[in-house]
């Protein structure tokens, strides 16, 4: 008996290779909270979060690639190896995992969505956008070149793009966004802390914030634009060396030196509670009453 | 415990350097909380790291402590700064680690040929005076270091990676060291603003985390 379910768990966890590119049509049982991690470098790859006990792979393969699917139902992996220059081999996957799953992703030069996974979501790509939908309890997305999407998730977001845009739409928990060139968009949703940095790209914030959250921004050229509900308790703490400050909420900036151009405007609005921190080097500042 | 009170004493939970009473908390938070585990894991793998680098390429980590600490003390909400002196330089060693072993990689095939720069941007901490304080200067030479080690990394991997990847590198960086060039400026004005020290090490750390990703994923090819 033994040894059956030592054959059986041994057979399970035979890797099928797949040659010579092609449609894909792969299957293997998977554990509704299994970690089910993909490669593909260069192409795209589509997850989808399902209600079935099961990874499906479908796609085309590259002509010169070849198919890793392999794993036990705790642990699925699927993996696409190139034969020859893998920047060639493109490769498109749509994979399929029950949603509960903790989905890892991985490319180069690679576009990469992943939607309806309720777990948790990492993705990471060199040249390509990420795009991520659904109530993922963690998410953790980070691009070079391309932009980042991210809608729904409530629990740990982390974003971070280089050179491209990140937006951020009906999100929950704690966010922590940043980008060098692109511009950061946070809307909708409620925070109970955020963290948004950027080098030069804008931020905006149009988004909810719980009665004892904290958000920062931090900015070197890049604009920050706030949109608040003119209701909120807040204590704000807002400073930039060289850019402007606007305040819908009342109080000016003062000048803090006359040697320097620095700004910092400090107040509280209905009786304080959430913080807001933002800091600029050049980059203007607005915070805006929303309508 | 909560997560945020965790994050606040993993520095000192890693180092075995928690009262008792908290301890057991922290203890008790981790058995139960899958997210924390994975910060303590992450951390305890740089500390690992850190430890195994040769001492030629482990940066001053004396430096570390002032700065941190500077940057803590003035600023007011602490759990941006959750990872204490220890982490940070952890990091900073990881990263001079990673390159060191992305540069020692044998690399194979011929496909594009692309410049990159072999060091980025003017070189902002050496030779001339400056009002910057030292440790603020030798904390940039650390990070100096380890970016033009993972940029020498990227020169010698560049026949395997696309010209338009490296393109966007180089435009990227250039946007970074930019933006240095524009913190350091406005610290030589005025050279005791915390804000903008913190700023300057952010900027850093920005652009080790770009070369970083892009070396570990190209590795990957």
């Amino acid at each position: 008996m033994k040894g059956t379910a030592l054959t059986l768990v041994t057979v399970l966890a035979l890797p099928v290779w797949v040659t010579a590119g092609g449609a894909l049509d792969q299957r293997r049982p998977a554990a509704p909270g299994g970690r089910v991690t993909i490669e593909n470098m260069t192409g795209t790859i589509k997850v989808i979060g399902w209600d079935k006990a099961e990874v499906w792979v479908k796609g085309t393969l590259a002509p010169d690639a070849e198919l890793g699917f392999s794993g036990s139902e705790d642990r699925t992996r699927i993996e696409v190896e190139a034969m020859g220059n893998p920047m060639a081999a493109h490769s498109d996957l749509e994979v399929h995992v029950p949603a509960g799953s903790r989905v890892e992703v991985e490319g180069f030069q690679a576009t990469i969505s992943v939607s309806g996974v309720v777990g948790t979501v990492d993705a990471e790509t060199v040249n390509g956008s990420i795009t991520q939908t659904g109530a993922a309890k963690e998410v953790n997305l980070q691009s070079v070149n391309g932009t980042i999407e991210v809608s729904s998730p409530s629990g740990r977001i982390e974003v971070e793009a280089v050179n491209g845009a990140v937006t951020v739409t009906n999100a929950s928990g704690e966010l922590k966004a940043s980008t060098v060139n692109g511009k950061l968009v946070v809307t909708g949703g409620s925070f109970e802390r955020a963290s948004l940095e950027s080098v030069a790209g804008g931020v905006e914030f149009d988004s909810g914030l719980s009665p004892r959250a904290t958000l920062d921004v931090e900015t070197v050229s890049g604009g920050v634009e706030l949109r608040l509900p003119g209701a909120i308790g807040a204590d704000f703490s807002v400073s930039t060396f060289s850019g402007d400050i606007e305040n819908d909420f009342g109080p000016a900036a003062v000048k803090t030196t006359r040697f320097t151009a620095q700004k910092e405007l400090a107040f509280s609005t209905g009786g304080g509670g959430t913080r807001i921190s933002v800091q600029t080097l050049s980059g203007a500042v607005h915070l805006r009453k929303r309508p | 415990m909560t997560c945020e009170e965790l994050r606040d004493h993993l520095d000192d939970w890693v180092d075995g350097g928690l009262p008792a009473p908290q301890a057991r908390e922290a203890e008790a938070h981790l058995a139960v909380c899958p997210s924390c585990r994975r910060d303590e894991d992450e951390l305890r793998q740089l500390l690992a790291h850190a430890a195994a680098l040769p001492r030629s390429v482990a940066p001053s980590r004396d430096l570390w402590p002032a700065i941190a600490g500077r940057i803590e003390r003035e600023h007011a909400w602490p759990w941006r700064l959750a990872w204490g002196p220890a982490a940070l330089a952890a990091a900073a060693a990881l990263v001079i680690a990673l390159a060191t072993w992305a540069v020692l990689r044998p690399t194979t095939g011929s496909v594009h040929t692309v410049e990159i720069p072999a060091r980025t941007g003017p070189s902002p901490v050496s030779g001339g005076s400056t009002r910057i304080d030292p440790v603020l200067l030798a904390a940039e030479r650390d990070y100096e270091l380890a970016a033009n080690t993972l940029l020498a990394a990227l020169q010698a991997r560049r026949n395997e990676l696309s010209p338009e990847t490296l393109a966007i590198v180089e435009k990227n960086l250039a946007v970074i060291d930019e933006a240095l060039a524009e913190v350091r400026r406005a610290l030589e004005v005025d050279p005791a603003n915390p804000g903008l020290s913190r700023m300057l090490v952010a900027t850093h750390r920005k652009k080790l985390d770009a070369l970083r990703r892009v070396m570990r994923l190209s590795t990957a090819l």
